[in-house]
């Protein structure tokens, strides 16, 4: 039997849009006052589109968890537990990918030292293939990171001016909107160097979620070896979504003041 | 049995080896393979990408990009300019990658189609034959896109269908663990098998609408020009111009700056793999395993990015047939060498594997060991074959300086005779000039078709191969 005729998005993919294709339904906004220089946990649905409107190709990968403690000072820790389910049709294969973030208080929420741990978890008894596991202790020294991987430590370059994916979730939404263009290295999975990264704010914009209408304010990253980001923000510079490409994290539940 | 090859090694080699493999190096022992450390066979690592059009290499003479992993690969080993996919769409290439045998032999004519059980993959033979651990992480689509199956191979499922930009990174940090966690006692073979930049396929679907502003326009100025052989050939065959009709660009009516939008995010594309790749071979080095492996680089296929404005794949033309195609075996073999005019193709790349790890590659091998290429030899070629089956139907034969393509209609379809194309490839290698009706080539063009014939008539199709999809001989 042919297979029916699947309509493209043929735009790229915004609140509105992903409002139109209805995956936003089931998510809420989530609302209220909410101070992004406080401690908060937030948990997003990783989502993924293959380039058509209908459901059945889109789908939630998994979550992302970043939690803010510390706050108040010269630096605050964030911890990232993200968990993406591999083929998420059949019997359970997971990547677990956790990290502990200590992070300067400044415009980038700059990442000083951190420890990550990548893990593969397979099967109903969540059982592992230890030879894939990889974990890294890492200093930043300068423009230079001290990797240490079990009992060895190497040095890898880095810069001054470094951010990664994660703790630039938690820093875009402190940024005033009338900030002049960041420029920074992106180290992405805590791993790999991404140089000549460019954060700006893009502009405010009429977006629907689910059936609600919104304002919403929207920086964007461009640079090296990444699809354009797009953080959106509430009124309250809560990051509500982040698209990149055909991927997006949707806010989906907040603790703020933990 | 095949014959083993000389083994030569020059003093810088001979001081890594150590006397005592030298001496069993000269008295044949273990075959042709070459000692490493303790033991004679060499790790394996392949990495694949998919859907990556060849002149996307920084080292390579791309200005568009950055490609710490690629470039570093060039600099460890040869890279290829003549490399080629055996069918440029994702299944049939993999068939060849990780058979050696041409699709029509496999029985993957098309995507969705698994390897015929008579023909074994190098999972297989490495396990069986040399006792490898062997393990694969990624995309296969062989005929699963992913799966915790495949004969031959360990499967720890890793990677996420149709999301390369997530999904890769997945597979880099567990090759990565492997890497770092591996016996170094034992030999593997391990396969990271990326899906970027084959969500340029996602970004057509989603970016289809021609825009004249440009969503990002502080990148005006880093937009990459449209290919010089952007304009679309007068001599193509119908089956071209019927999927250039059915694509995006040609539905949404593109603009040049929208064209130009597309090439600069491919490019991006190009480097998230990149990172990718750079991740693995970091591990490899720093692991201190890298001079005891073999790395293979290679693409399934490309990607139309605007040449002959075309996009995406599974036609005869280079931006669809021609792929990257690196081959590395650090402090064994030649390093920093870019071999412009050597054909190779995916079929060479199970033999050549054979060669290093000193067994006998499995019956039927349709291409060489690149071993002679590596080690500053050459190569007893004089042509190898492409194929396309899925849609259109054709053949391609690369020599040093041609290409011929034949695309025939199907016996299904409305039958005519073929549409033959000749390019010089050192003249006009963007292949804008047919010169297949010159009478100035009638020669060159007469032994192609020779050769094609000659080709043909030495394969064995696969028993599932459809009738209609068996390339007429005589």
């Amino acid at each position: 039997m042919p297979r029916p005729k699947r309509e493209m998005v043929k735009h790229p993919l915004t609140p509105s849009m992903l409002t139109v294709m209805g995956d936003l339904e089931p998510t809420p906004l989530v609302t209220g006052p909410f101070d992004p220089e406080s401690d908060w946990r937030r948990e997003y649905r990783v989502w993924t589109c293959y380039g058509y409107r209908d459901k059945s190709s889109n789908r939630s990968q998994g979550t992302l968890s970043l939690t803010r403690s510390g706050s108040g000072g010269k630096a605050f820790r964030l911890k990232v537990d993200q968990t993406l389910h591999m083929d998420p049709k059949k019997e359970k294969h997971d990547h677990r990918f956790t990290a502990s973030i200590r992070c300067r208080n400044d415009d980038l929420a700059t990442p000083t030292a951190w420890r990550m741990d990548s893990r593969f978890v397979s099967g109903k008894e969540g059982s592992n293939p230890p030879d894939m596991d990889h974990a890294e202790s890492v200093e930043v020294l300068g423009d230079a990171l001290a990797v240490t991987i079990g009992d060895r430590t190497v040095t890898r370059p880095a810069s001054a001016r470094l951010a990664s994916e994660f703790s630039l979730m938690a820093a875009v939404g402190r940024l005033p909107l009338d900030s002049k263009p960041l420029s920074f290295d992106l180290l992405e999975w805590l791993t790999a160097l991404k140089p000549g990264q460019r954060l700006s704010y893009r502009g405010r914009f009429d977006q629907q979620w689910g059936g609600l209408a919104v304002t919403l304010d929207c920086f964007h990253q461009l640079g090296m070896g990444v699809w354009p980001y797009e953080y959106w923000l509430d009124e309250n510079s809560r990051l509500v979504m982040v698209v990149t490409g055909v991927r997006a994290y949707i806010l989906e539940s907040e603790e703020a003041s933990i | 049995m095949s014959i083993p090859k000389p083994v030569t090694v020059d003093r810088r080699d001979a001081i890594k080896l150590g006397a005592g493999a030298v001496a069993g190096l000269a008295a044949g022992l273990a075959k042709s393979a070459p000692a490493i450390g303790g033991r004679s066979r060499p790790n394996i690592l392949i990495l694949c990408t998919d859907q990556q059009h060849r002149d996307t290499i920084a080292a390579d003479g791309c200005r568009y990009v950055t490609t710490p992993g690629q470039d570093r690969l060039a600099e460890l080993g040869v890279t290829f300019r003549a490399g080629y996919s055996t069918n440029p769409i994702c299944s049939p290439a993999r068939s060849s990658i990780f058979t050696g045998r041409m699709p029509c032999e496999t029985g993957v004519w098309a995507n969705g189609q698994g390897i015929h059980e008579s023909v074994p993959n190098i999972g297989q033979w490495l396990s069986e034959q040399a006792g490898y651990e062997t393990i694969y992480t990624g995309k296969w689509h062989i005929p699963a896109s992913q799966t915790a199956e495949i004969p031959g191979f360990r499967v720890p499922v890793i990677g996420l269908s149709g999301q390369g930009n997530l999904g890769d990174s997945s597979i880099s940090l567990g090759c990565e663990g492997y890497l770092r966690n591996h016996d170094p006692d034992e030999p593997f073979c391990l396969v990271a098998s990326f899906l970027q930049p084959h969500d340029i396929c996602q970004w057509l679907r989603t970016n289809q609408a021609n825009v004249d502003d440009l969503r990002y326009p502080e990148i005006a100025s880093d937009l990459p020009p449209l290919p010089a052989n952007f304009a679309i050939n007068p001599d193509e065959p119908p089956e071209i111009a019927k999927r250039r009709s059915g694509n995006e660009p040609t539905k949404g009516g593109w603009s040049e700056l929208h064209w130009r939008y597309y090439r600069w995010c491919y490019f991006r594309m190009i480097e998230q793999v990149d990172m990718e790749i750079a991740r693995v071979v970091r591990a490899l080095e720093e692991s201190g395993q890298a001079e005891n492996t073999l790395i293979c680089m290679v693409s399934d296929h490309g990607e139309g990015l605007g040449h002959h404005q075309m996009v995406r794949k599974n036609f005869l033309f280079d931006e669809a047939a021609n792929v990257p195609f690196q081959l590395a075996f650090p402090g064994h073999g030649r390093a920093g060498v870019v071999d412009l005019t050597t054909p190779v193709s995916h079929a060479d790349i199970v033999p050549t594997i054979c060669d290093y790890v000193g067994i006998d590659a499995p019956p039927h091998m349709r291409g060489k060991s690149l071993r002679p290429l590596l080690e500053g030899d050459s190569l007893n070629r004089d042509y190898i074959v492409s194929e396309v089956s899925a849609g259109p139907f054709g053949r391609m034969v690369r020599t040093e300086r041609y290409k011929y393509m034949d695309y025939i209609g199907l016996p299904t379809q409305e039958w005519r005779p073929g549409t033959e194309q000749l390019f010089d490839m050192q003249a006009d290698p963007g292949e804008t000039r047919n010169l297949a009706a010159s009478q100035e080539h009638a020669d060159t063009l007469g032994d192609h078709r020779r050769m094609l014939a000659e080709w043909e008539d030495r394969i064995v199709f696969a028993p599932t191969l459809p009738e209609e999809r068996m390339w007429p001989r005589g």
